[in-house]
């Protein structure tokens, strides 16, 4: 019986942790002692099971069976009686969100059933610390098929034939890349792997590196291979130190195998991976600003001819790629690129994993085929906004993406489908909204970031962007006037048009799209100088609605500075002078009585 | 070549041009602030954005794109100025508005732009910035709350001089240009960041709160620093000299310029320069009129030659006469008084470099130009310190290694600037580098290909470097030979080796101190050409005086004469070609 269990894995993510604290593998550890079967089952720690709504949990392999971790108590106890009746096992198992149903297996559950991994396929079924379980999983397969049956102008014509494109947002078709860094003579050349997951929210790349980084690897080498490089650079951003680690520890192991080195799997093929941790710059996931910074330089971006293919990193010709795109190489070498091609849409071929976040029910990472459409992503695979509330609006792309509202939900989401609406797609970072979101503050925060990122070389950027901030700012507060409208709309247009590289001409796409889709928002900031989504503080009129107000005196209770007094059995009242805006009543009262 | 439209206007450009020389050609305006033709371009300002009609709707910076064959490109759409004047008030919001007590006035492209394009309104509001005011360095002022973060300071301390002082901290609008750390400046001063910051925050300490640009007379001329001499513009206020700056070309590129020329003018004003005529009389030199002082001269000088005869006679000049200083005074002591002792005060190696070279080269040799030292493939310097003897040679041996592969060879006996600089720097053991050269000379001269390792190797010298400088030489590359005297040796050696290179390069370039040593320069047609000289020095014109006896100091050209304009920097040497040593008389 237990033989049919060979490893448990537990989720040890950053994301479990905080919203549980409980120590899995501790409890696993004292657990598995208990029944006496330490040592002959074994735990891998992986990163994200995905499963992220559903806090920490544990997933049985073979089989995939996925529980959580409700609490200490009845671990031991669950534990037990799993072990003890493999064949009906009883809860707390997995459960469907919507329909409350107990579900067999992971690959039931609707946010699992509609995905189709292939950048996530090892993600939670391999320790990414094991390199024979990736080799397990096909890993390397492809790299020995590269190096021992095909030539350089294969790989890259079976890349150009899959159709992939740049994972990163850009969408550059990656063969074509390929065959222009082979083009050129100059040597040494590089390749390089964009691991500088910029974008607030996203962590696609992250998880990839943190799950499965030998992808990663063999991708890379497959590129090295094509272009004719023999070194290879991992650019991580430091604030992610276990992808560092774990790429880390998957080089060593790639090395001792003979994957990575002199002569690999001996077909005097050499090639060789550095990492380079980045320091806290978003400017530096821009591909020419990258080089430089791992030249030591200042990361801002440079004039463009000569393109990087050309002259690149030392100014030798490199090819530069993201994480999720390398992670596609190897399966479109074993598979064939007709495979690929095969899936998706004629124009954005192959999946794309997108991170589901904001008011949806499942939080978590999304490996779609291209072309899906927004309505399947967010209310069948996402389950819906939570708490029952309605959708407002979903941002895509990050701070270089748009705002689209529910008229859109029925587009696909490719590389092209959605610049006619104003939104791109970006590297895949998808935020649903509801109606606790305002518009107004969302392109407020994202112009935030920019301000705060940008490299500072050319004026709209680094003035333009400021002085938009201002602007929205100025109307945050209750300032905002009738012209500010325009004057935020000939802001944004300049800075887009005139940048010079894709941080300040994508930067004022939040605001042109919540312009665009959410105009009354603005209205009522600037004309009745209130915010609909009870969010922009200096807006708020805080008052206590005598009809809806219970009484309880929660409100009261919970008010840092009293401005709530409160008798029994009568209606609170609020002190306006003494209110600091904290919204900390609001958040109290559980009958909506205040706004 | 390729063609272009531009406003509808026909050119024609070499291939590689950017949209924006295309535009210079055709004469049409592109408004540009952080480009400044010495350095690579580097589109931060965005005001030279142009449309391109086969693309409409996409603005082009135009100071890095490429021009392409057939483009149709128009500047003045209402869309480039809409984007041109927005820009411009996004530089003015951060920008503090102190034309009054700001010495670019008057000569800032800011105001210039913002006066062209009529910019009356702020609609951004303003948002300065307090940045720091050095006001510690010396000779240059810094004032980052002007600056507008263009880089050009930044690029032109780092391409063209090499110094790297300047660079941006921090990012985005926290983004100010300082030195490591904030310290005060402790560069070369050379002042180019000064002569390229198109506002008013690197500033000239000397000619600071002094006047206003509008009050000043420029006249362009000659340093007299060192041998190079650079052009530069003496700026002058009723006759007194108020600043230098370095010369704008008629094509507009900005010339170089050195600490020395820049801020060295001081002394000229000293009370100490003799600035009238005198005559000693009764024990003590009086002062006394041009006319009196002359007619003086020439009496005695003509009585000394009837009584003792024209060899008692012989002529010092100071370092720093222009060529055609030099050349009239050599005209008069060689051709009319027939002196032939003649000299200048310093630059004893250069004179005994040249003499060898005359004596080996035989008198029908010429001297590299700038444009030989511009167009070698491989630079060879031979002998240390070239470029403290000529500051400027720093900042044009940068622009020179940066571009594809170049070689600068230095052989040396301590480590100088160009030794910094060098793809192949050759240090020799102090005190042996004439041996040094010697043994190199035997080597090449007996077997080309090949020097005993064992003989080379007491010099100290790097037999790995020997190797590929050997075979440098062999190569079928354009080289030039520098070659710099060691004030205290012999010079013999250098200048036979680079006589024996002359064989293979044509090219050798003497390097002295000051301007009146005589300089061996093809300059321009009107300077006489080559005559037979004996062993040593002084200028002297080919052609006799064509204006007859002219003894007269007015009869000589006060300015210098141009090259042809276009040309780059010319290559003056101090005094003219006719740095040849006198022979006989004609």
């Amino acid at each position: 019986m237990i033989s049919s269990v060979s490893k448990i894995a537990y989720c040890a993510s950053r994301k479990c942790k905080f919203r549980k604290p409980i120590d899995v593998r501790s409890l696993l550890e004292k657990a598995l002692d208990e029944l006496g079967y330490r040592g002959r089952i074994g735990l891998v720690e992986t990163e994200c099971l995905i499963s992220c709504f559903q806090g920490p949990s544990i997933m049985f392999l073979p089989g995939g069976k996925v529980f959580q971790v409700l609490s200490e108590e009845h671990f031991t106890e669950t534990l037990k009686g799993f072990f003890a009746s493999l064949q009906h096992p009883t809860s707390p198992l997995l459960s469907e969100p919507r329909t409350e149903k107990e579900i067999p297996g992971i690959e039931h559950l609707d946010f699992f059933a509609k995905q189709k991994l292939i950048v996530l396929r090892n993600r939670g079924h391999i320790d990414a610390e094991a390199i024979e379980e990736y080799i397990a999983h096909d890993g390397y397969l492809a790299l020995y098929k590269t190096l021992t049956a095909m030539t350089p102008e294969d790989v890259i014509g079976e890349v150009k034939l899959s159709g992939l494109r740049g994972r990163g947002g850009a969408g550059f078709p990656t063969g074509r890349k390929w065959e222009e860094a082979r083009k050129y003579g100059a040597f040494p050349k590089y390749v390089i792997c964009n691991g500088d997951e910029g974008d607030p929210g996203a962590f696609m790349d992250r998880s990839v590196m943190e799950s499965d980084p030998h992808a990663v690897l063999e991708g890379m080498i497959i590129c090295g291979y094509a272009i004719g490089a023999r070194k290879g650079h991992i650019y991580v951003r430091a604030e992610y130190p276990l992808a560092l680690r774990m790429l880390r520890t998957a080089i060593d192991r790639a090395r001792e195998k003979g994957f990575l080195g002199r002569n690999i799997l001996g077909t005097g093929f050499d090639f060789d991976i550095d990492i380079y941790p980045g320091a806290g710059a978003f400017v530096c996931g821009e591909s020419t600003a990258l080089m430089y910074s791992i030249e030591g330089k200042r990361g801002m971006p440079r004039i463009k001819p000569p393109r990087s293919t050309e002259s690149g990193l030392w100014g030798k010709p490199t090819c530069l790629n993201n994480v999720e795109t390398f992670a596609n190489v190897a399966q479109i070498i074993l598979n064939g690129g007709e495979w690929f091609r095969s899936i998706g849409t004629a124009e954005s071929t192959g999946t794309k994993v997108f991170s589901l976040t904001g008011a949806v029910k499942n939080v978590g990472l999304v490996e779609v085929p291209m072309g899906t459409d927004l309505r399947t992503i967010i209310f069948e695979i996402g389950g819906g906004i939570r708490g029952n509330a309605r959708f407002k609006a979903v941002q895509l792309g990050g701070p270089s993406g748009g705002c689209l509202t529910d008229e859109h939900l029925h587009l696909p989401v490719t590389f092209d489908s959605l610049q006619d609406a104003g939104a791109m797609m970006g590297s895949g970072g998808i935020v649903v909204m509801d109606d606790t979101n305002c518009m107004v503050d969302v392109a407020r925060f994202f112009t935030q970031f920019c301000v705060d990122e940008s490299c500072g070389k050319c004026v709209p950027c680094r003035v333009g962007l400021r002085v938009m901030l201002g602007t929205l700012e100025k109307i945050i507060v209750g300032q905002g006037e009738p012209s500010d409208l325009a004057l935020l709309e000939r802001q944004a247009n300049h800075i887009a048009s005139t940048s010079h590289c894709g941080l300040g001409q994508a930067a004022p796409n939040p605001v042109l799209s919540t312009l665009r889709y959410f105009h009354d928002e603005y209205e009522a900031h600037i004309r009745e100088k209130r915010c609909p989504a009870l969010v922009c503080v200096d807006l708020i009129r805080f008052e206590i609605d005598a009809e809806a107000c219970k009484h309880c005196g929660l409100c009261s209770k919970v008010c840092p500075v009293d401005a709530i007094t409160w008798q029994k059995k009568e209606v609170a009242v609020l002190h306006r002078e003494k209110c600091i805006r904290c919204k900390s009543c609001i958040r109290a009262c559980k009958f909506k009585a205040i706004h | 070549m390729i063609t272009l439209k531009i406003n509808d206007i026909e050119v024609t450009v070499p291939r590689g041009s950017t949209i924006l020389e295309a535009a210079e050609r055709a004469r049409v305006f592109i408004p540009t602030l952080c480009h400044d033709k010495r350095i690579t371009p580097y589109g931060a300002c965005r005001l030279c954005v142009v449309e391109d009609r086969k693309k409409p709707g996409s603005l082009i910076p135009s100071c890095f794109t490429p021009a392409r064959d057939r483009m149709d490109i128009v500047t003045d759409t209402p869309a480039i100025l809409e984007a041109v004047r927005t820009q411009l008030q996004l530089i003015l919001a951060n920008h503090p508005l102190e034309c009054p007590v700001c010495d670019k006035a008057g000569e800032c492209t800011l105001q210039d732009l913002v006066i062209r394009y009529n910019i009356t309104e702020a609609p951004f509001g303003r948002d300065r910035f307090a940045r720091y005011v050095d006001r510690d360095s010396p000779l240059i002022e810094r004032d980052m709350t002007r600056c507008v973060l263009c880089g050009r300071c930044v690029r032109i301390c780092g391409e063209l001089q090499g110094r790297d002082e300047l660079e941006f901290n921090h990012r985005g609008h926290k983004t100010v240009v300082a030195t490591d750390g904030g310290r005060a400046l402790d560069c070369d001063f050379c002042g180019l960041c000064v002569s390229t910051c198109p506002v008013g925050a690197l500033n000239d300490k000397l000619f600071k709160d002094r006047t206003r640009v509008w009050k000043l007379q420029k006249k362009t001329t000659v340093c007299s620093h060192c041998g190079l001499g650079c052009w530069v513009d003496f700026h002058l206020e009723k006759g007194h000299l108020r600043r230098i700056t370095p010369t704008v070309f008629p094509d507009g590129k900005k010339g170089l310029i050195c600490v020395r020329g820049h801020f060295g003018w001081r002394a000229f004003e000293s009370p100490s320069r003799l600035s009238a005529p005198r005559i000693r009389r009764d024990g003590a030199l009086r002062e006394a009129g041009w006319g009196e002082t002359v007619g003086h001269a020439a009496k005695a000088l003509d009585e000394i030659r009837r009584s003792r005869g024209a060899s008692s006679i012989a002529l010092l000049t100071a370092d720093h006469l222009t060529t055609e200083e030099a050349r009239a005074c050599g005209a008069l002591f060689r051709d009319t008084l027939g002196c032939t002792d003649m000299g200048s005060l310093q630059a004893a190696g250069y004179r005994r470099i040249l003499s060898v070279l005359d004596a080996e080269l035989g008198p029908t040799w010429e001297p590299a130009t700038l444009k030989d030292l511009n167009d070698a493939e491989t630079l060879i310097v031979l002998g240390g310190g070239g470029a403290e003897l000529h500051p400027t040679l720093k900042p044009l041996v940068n622009g020179l290694m940066r571009k594809e592969g170049r070689e600068l060879v230095v052989l040396s006996s301590w480590p100088d600037i160009l030794t910094r600089r060098a793809t192949l720097a050759l240090t020799i053991t102090a005190g042996y580098a004439e041996d040094f050269f010697a043994e190199l000379h035997g080597a090449l001269s007996a077997e080309r290909t090949h020097a005993s390792s064992a003989d080379i190797a007491r010099f100290g010298v790097d037999t790995c470097g020997l190797a590929r400088l050997i075979s440098l030489l062999g190569e079928d590359r354009k080289t030039t030979v520098l070659v710099a005297p060691d004030p205290f040796g012999d010079n013999l050696q250098r200048a036979r080796l680079a006589s024996l290179l002359h064989g293979r390069t044509r090219s050798i370039l003497p390097l002295g101190a000051r301007s009146t040593v005589p300089a061996l320069s093809k300059g321009p047609a009107c300077l006489p050409a080559a005559q037979p000289r004996t062993g040593c020095h002084c200028s002297r014109p080919s052609r006799p005086a064509a204006s007859g006896p002219s003894t007269s100091w007015a009869r000589t050209p006060s300015r210098p004469c141009r090259s042809r304009p276009g040309s780059g920097r010319p290559w003056r040497g101090s005094n003219s070609s006719s740095a040849r040593a006198p022979s006989k008389r004609p």
